[in-house]
């Protein structure tokens, strides 16, 4: 007659010992199991944040992602984190890729990007020297391209367009993302593009001015690319379909590395009532 | 207290349960049947995105690796883990070669269309009355960063869909056409036979196209955003028209009518990179990736 063994422990005529499992892992991916037949999952999953070579060589990273939404509030600015998780050697950071799409400000705003440290001061600012070029294409009403060369530390940002041409805005009801008519689309900016950040010799050296002696000192290099609409359309007159070139390069004794990017109006008079910002990181080990 | 065995039998007389005494090769969704066996089905090797606190970065939707001619190139998610209106803005992957069946070495047009499904939602289709207005920068020789800009941009319908209908399109570039008789019948023929462009077209007078758009989703404010990689069409065969080198767009939409048509008020889910013949074929290699709207 069978009986009834009560037992949570076996092993094998060949002696390996196995518990029987009582409980089921709350993730399926990365399952382990254990000589002792204990199942087990891994940290990792499914989700990352970076590509990497089985090398361990690392790719671009995903870093953060803030959304402007008119049906919850306006923002005053967009400020993103580019350290990726579980870097504390924040010199190591190598390019920050800023991208942006569909941003509509409350009314015509200037946009610029800062560039902050961990602590939020700005590292460009009047301890640098520094250089900007951009390049202005207009589509619509006549307007010319327009080009110059301009910079000041001063200013504090990087300018993403010309005073003369700042992106149109509107006060909005609701989500702007899904609506369908077209007052609610003619006088919107819809701002969009990229921008690419690249932080070098943080914390080296003596302060160079001339172009000779550029080899030290802290640097960053910006360059971006942004579209936007301005000036409503009516029924006399259509939208101005403009695309901008900007870039420039700051110098300075030295420096703390960049830890977040702000996007934001540097007239000071506008928010943001639509818009997604998004940041990548690539970095470098060999940077100090 | 420890039993010695191999194999367990319930009391009510059902089939006796092997222990587990090797791990499957993969690590990953580990099950256990009935029976007592370890094993890892179905679930792919791979990520299609990367996330960070809940928040994703760019999806690869869809991608299309175009060995034979084919008349149009149709990206489209699959809607098993979004929807259109999930995806705020989209990137698309080029990387193709135009074939023609005469003409070679002459330019025509490449045609994008943003799609619903397999309709086209367009900005710029009803004669006209619906503008995608837009302004982009490209590096041509001198004329680096020339380029117009119109209010009034694509209003035509020359774009064939899968049926060879015409449909709108926000997106027009000249492309030089390679081949001849669709003489080069497959990707890999078009690069490994001579002649690779077909009669006396060699090197330079033959290129393809490739690199990067992105668009903005928003329902009746979608349109092209630009980017810093831009795309590269061969738009002539002469030495100092054809090197446009790089290109990017800025595009939205805008009318002085007072609503859209319905097939407009929606977003896209694909593209539909297309021409305006059946003499014209694509080979290549073609992706789209989307950046979800939801954050954590």
């Amino acid at each position: 007659m069978a009986s009834l063994i009560k037992t949570n422990k076996f092993s094998t005529p060949g002696g390996e010992e196995f518990t029987l499992p009582t409980t089921l892992p709350s993730a399926a991916s990365n399952l382990t199991s254990t000589s002792g037949g204990q199942l087990g999952y891994g940290a990792l999953g499914f989700a990352s944040d970076r590509l990497e070579t089985t090398t361990g060589k690392i790719g671009r990273i995903f870093v953060d992602k803030v959304r402007c939404n008119n049906a919850s509030s306006t923002l005053s600015n967009f400020t993103l984190d580019c350290v990726p998780a579980g870097v504390t050697d924040l010199d190591t950071i190598q390019t920050v890729y800023f991208n942006m799409s569909g941003i509509c400000g409350t009314s015509a705003f200037y946009p610029a990007l800062q560039i902050l440290d961990s602590s939020n001061n700005n590292l460009i600012n009047n301890s640098n020297s520094g250089q900007m070029r951009w390049r202005l294409n207009l589509g619509g009403n006549s307007v010319s391209t327009n080009q110059g060369d301009t910079s000041s530390a001063s200013w504090g940002y990087h300018k993403l367009s010309h005073n003369s041409y700042p992106p149109s805005g509107a006060s909005a009801t609701g989500e702007i993302f899904t609506k369908v008519t077209p007052g609610d689309w003619n006088d919107r900016a819809r701002l969009a593009g990229e921008v690419r950040i690249t932080q070098i010799s943080s914390n080296l050296g003596t302060f160079q001015t001339s172009a000779s002696s550029m080899t030290s000192g802290g640097r960053i290099m910006i360059e971006a690319r942004i579209g936007y609409k301005r000036n409503a359309t009516s029924s006399t007159s259509g939208s101005q379909f403009i695309s901008v070139y900007t870039t420039s390069l700051w110098l300075r004794t030295s420096q703390a590395p960049m830890a977040k990017i702000k996007f934001y109006d540097f007239n000071g008079s506008a928010s943001f009532n639509e818009g997604l910002c998004w940041t990548e990181t690539t970095l470098n080990s060999l940077k100090t | 207290m420890t039993v010695r065995t191999d194999k367990i039998q319930a009391l009510t007389g059902s089939a006796p349960l092997t222990l587990p005494s090797s791990l499957p090769s993969s690590s990953k969704n580990v099950q256990v049947s009935t029976s007592g066996v370890l094993s890892t089905p179905n679930v792919a090797n791979s990520l299609n995105n990367l996330t960070n606190a809940g928040n994703s970065g760019y999806v690869l939707l869809d991608h299309q690796e175009i060995d034979e001619n084919q008349n149009y190139v149709h990206l489209k998610m699959d809607g098993t883990d979004y929807t259109a209106t999930d995806i705020y803005a989209f990137e698309i992957w080029m990387d193709g070669i135009l074939i023609t069946n005469g003409g070679r070495g002459s330019v025509y047009p490449v045609m994008i269309s943003p799609m619903n499904g397999d309709t086209s939602i367009a900005l710029g289709q009803s004669g006209g009355q619906y503008y995608a207005g837009e302004a982009f920068q490209r590096g041509e020789d001198s004329y680096w960063m020339t380029g117009g800009g119109s209010y009034t941009q694509y209003n035509d319908s020359t774009l064939r869909d899968a049926s060879g209908n015409g449909i709108g399109y926000e997106m027009l570039w000249q492309q030089v056409a390679i081949g001849s008789n669709f003489q080069n019948s497959s990707y890999s023929k078009s690069f490994s036979d001579d002649p690779y462009y077909g009669g006396n077209m060699h090197g330079s007078d033959g290129a393809g196209f490739y690199g990067t758009m992105r668009y903005f989703n928003g329902f009746c404010g979608r349109g092209w955003d630009p980017d810093l990689d831009g795309i590269y069409p061969y738009e002539s065969t002469s030495s100092s028209g054809g090197m446009y080198n790089y290109q990017t767009y800025f595009g939205a939409s805008h009318t002085q009518q007072s609503s859209y048509p319905s097939n407009m008020q929606n977003a896209a889910d694909g593209f539909l990179i297309g021409t305006d013949s059946a003499d014209r074929n694509f080979q290549g290699n073609f992706m789209l990736f989307g950046i979800p709207k939801a954050t954590t």
